[in-house]
């Protein structure tokens, strides 16, 4: 069967994604400003699970009144492969770089799930000044610093969610394939409960699983560069000479697919589309991961 | 479905011991069966049925009307559901409440919130002294929860609270929040007298000047607190008739103390 939209085809493919661990923390600070470089601090280095250990974006910015404390704020998700290493990776980065920032706080995003400390392990920086509140059956700890105290709530919770829904953009040339993937993933932001870890929402430098090299676990994705294009077995059509990804990370099955649903059609919605040779999907024959998008499905 | 109720028919002279009416009692026992309960008063046992019209189904709800400040210990140990109260109750009202909500109408007598370990008190009208303080021997007061009153407190009021949140709209008397181990208390009347002395931890937010002892209290410069929007965030979204949306967020002046205790507790004055 092909499916078109706008004349781009839609091949009749799958994303393959995996389970994850995911947390979510709100972070807030006295204006925009100061929010933004947080949220810039603390999700830094967090593309890839492969080397980063933890993949971190910005969820969504939220207003005043959306907030605990009713200042500016972010939600932030934290995707990882197993609970301990996300609960590491939570702790090291808000220690770092949230509660370095000036007049942040931070608090739970999600309030079921397994515990994830925050304040809990942060606290002892006080140095025995740090005050503990509880309200609302929620800890906080206030602990001194130099531009008068970090609010941070005791823990947030993990819970179980999907890394690595993804779909393919192959374009003529950079320029139709690099405004296709902006406005997908400006519309991705807009789904809750999901991001996309990788700079600006987009990966160039898709992956295959091994290497020639024996101390890689993944290499490059030969059958989509273009430039190996003749060398190797490749899956470019006639034309095609540039393929961007766009890797999406959720806390649940659906809402992955609605951001694939959403950043697909929005894809091939304007007027880049004629630059769109088509959409396809990344995977590894299904033995890898259990989560399978179809992209028929998906758009259906 | 009408809630339990139990209207006091008769004039009661000496204080009645209201902690039988337990939350299983409300939930569990049929209408004649509350009626033939025997409960103390003064020094005699009466039948519930002696003191009190019983109407209303199994609930998790009791409605105790027409009621008067010789009711004691309302609300004891309740650990879910929801008891009002119309009129005044006596001593111990919400003595070691759990997580249950416990509304006064009037006005409560000594001791209210005492031993409290979650929940919420609100009363509407004055509260008696030592609110959300420890019983005669007993190390801690309050320990968690809400306690909202709408009008005055008597003195004592937070006296070895240790978590928890108190809000008193009107005045205070003396010596509230004394010997404070921890916990909240937000004081909108006027200038309470001698707040905190001996604290050693929690916070106290006035919104006048209190009379401090200030030898004892250490000021800091003013500053914004993210903590103090936060609380306040949280006593709104209560909706218990506290409306702290009327003080802004600028900067709080901040006392530290009891030095004399080496207290590490807080005054705040919005």
């Amino acid at each position: 069967m092909t499916l078109k939209i706008n004349g781009v085809s839609i091949q009749e493919t799958f994303a393959e994604a995996f389970p994850m661990q995911a947390a979510r923390v709100i972070v807030t600070a006295h204006n925009r400003k100061w929010v933004s470089h947080a949220v810039q601090s603390v999700t830094g280095f967090a593309t890839s699970v492969i080397a980063c250990k933890v993949e971190a974006g910005l969820e969504r910015e939220l207003t005043a009144d959306e907030t605990p404390d009713r200042r500016p704020g972010a939600a932030i998700l934290f995707f990882s492969m197993s609970g301990s290493q996300l609960e590491e990776q939570i702790r090291d980065r808000v220690g770092q770089c949230l509660l370095t920032s000036p007049t942040s706080a931070v608090y739970s995003g999600i309030d079921e799930g397994k515990p994830v400390a925050l304040g809990k392990a942060l606290r002892y920086f006080g140095d025995g000044f740090q005050i503990s509140k509880k309200l609302d059956n929620r800890r906080y700890w206030r602990i001194p610093v130099m531009d008068g105290e970090f609010v941070c709530e005791d823990v947030t919770h993990r819970i179980d969610a999907i890394g690595g829904g993804n779909f393919l953009i192959v374009a003529r040339d950079i320029d139709h394939a690099l405004a296709a993937a902006e406005s997908a993933v400006a519309t991705i932001h807009d789904v809750a409960g999901t991001i996309t870890p990788f700079p600006g929402g987009v990966v160039r430098s898709g992956s295959k699983v091994g290497s020639k090299y024996r101390q890689l676990v993944a290499s490059t994705n030969d059958a989509y560069c273009p430039t190996l294009r003749g060398l190797v077995a490749t899956n470019l059509p006639r034309g095609a000479n540039t393929v961007l990804e766009i890797v999406i990370d959720g806390i649940s099955e659906e809402r992955v697919s609605q951001a694939m649903r959403h950043g697909i059609n929005a894809a091939c919605s304007g007027e880049w589309a004629a630059g769109l040779m088509e959409i396809t999907a990344s995977n590894f024959g299904g033995k890898l991961g259990k989560f399978h998008f179809h992209l028929h499905e998906v758009l259906e | 479905m009408k809630p339990r109720e139990l209207m006091l028919y008769r004039k009661v002279t000496a204080p009645v011991d209201m902690s039988q009416i337990t939350e299983q009692v409300v939930r569990n026992h049929s209408t004649n069966e509350v009626e033939n309960m025997l409960i103390s008063v003064g020094r005699e046992f009466h039948f519930v049925g002696d003191l009190f019209r019983v109407s209303g189904v199994r609930s998790k709800h009791l409605m105790i009307a027409n009621s008067c400040n010789k009711l004691n210990r309302i609300g004891q140990g309740w650990a879910n559901g929801f008891v009002s109260v119309i009129g005044d109750a006596g001593d111990f009202a919400g003595h070691s409440l759990r997580g249950a909500t416990l509304e006064v109408s009037g006005s409560v007598g000594a001791y209210a919130g005492c031993g409290m370990k979650g929940g919420t008190i609100n009363i509407l009208g004055n509260a008696g002294d030592w609110l959300a303080a420890p019983l005669s021997g007993a190390k801690l007061g309050m320990n968690d929860g809400y306690i909202f009153v709408q009008r005055n407190a008597g003195s004592r009021a937070g006296h070895r609270m240790r978590r928890g949140v108190i809000v008193v709209n009107g005045n205070v008397g003396d010596g509230a929040c004394s010997s404070m181990i921890g916990g909240t208390a937000v004081l909108l009347g006027d200038s309470p007298q001698f707040p905190g002395t001996h604290m050693r931890r929690g916070t106290i937010v006035c919104n006048i000047n209190p009379r401090l002892a200030h030898a004892s209290f250490f000021e800091q410069e003013t500053r914004h607190l993210a903590f103090f929007s936060l609380l306040k965030s949280v006593i709104v979204k209560k909706e218990c008739g506290v409306d702290l949306n009327r003080f802004p967020d600028l900067p709080l002046r901040r006392f530290v103390g009891d030095r004399n205790v080496q207290g590490m507790g807080e005054v705040l004055v919005i």
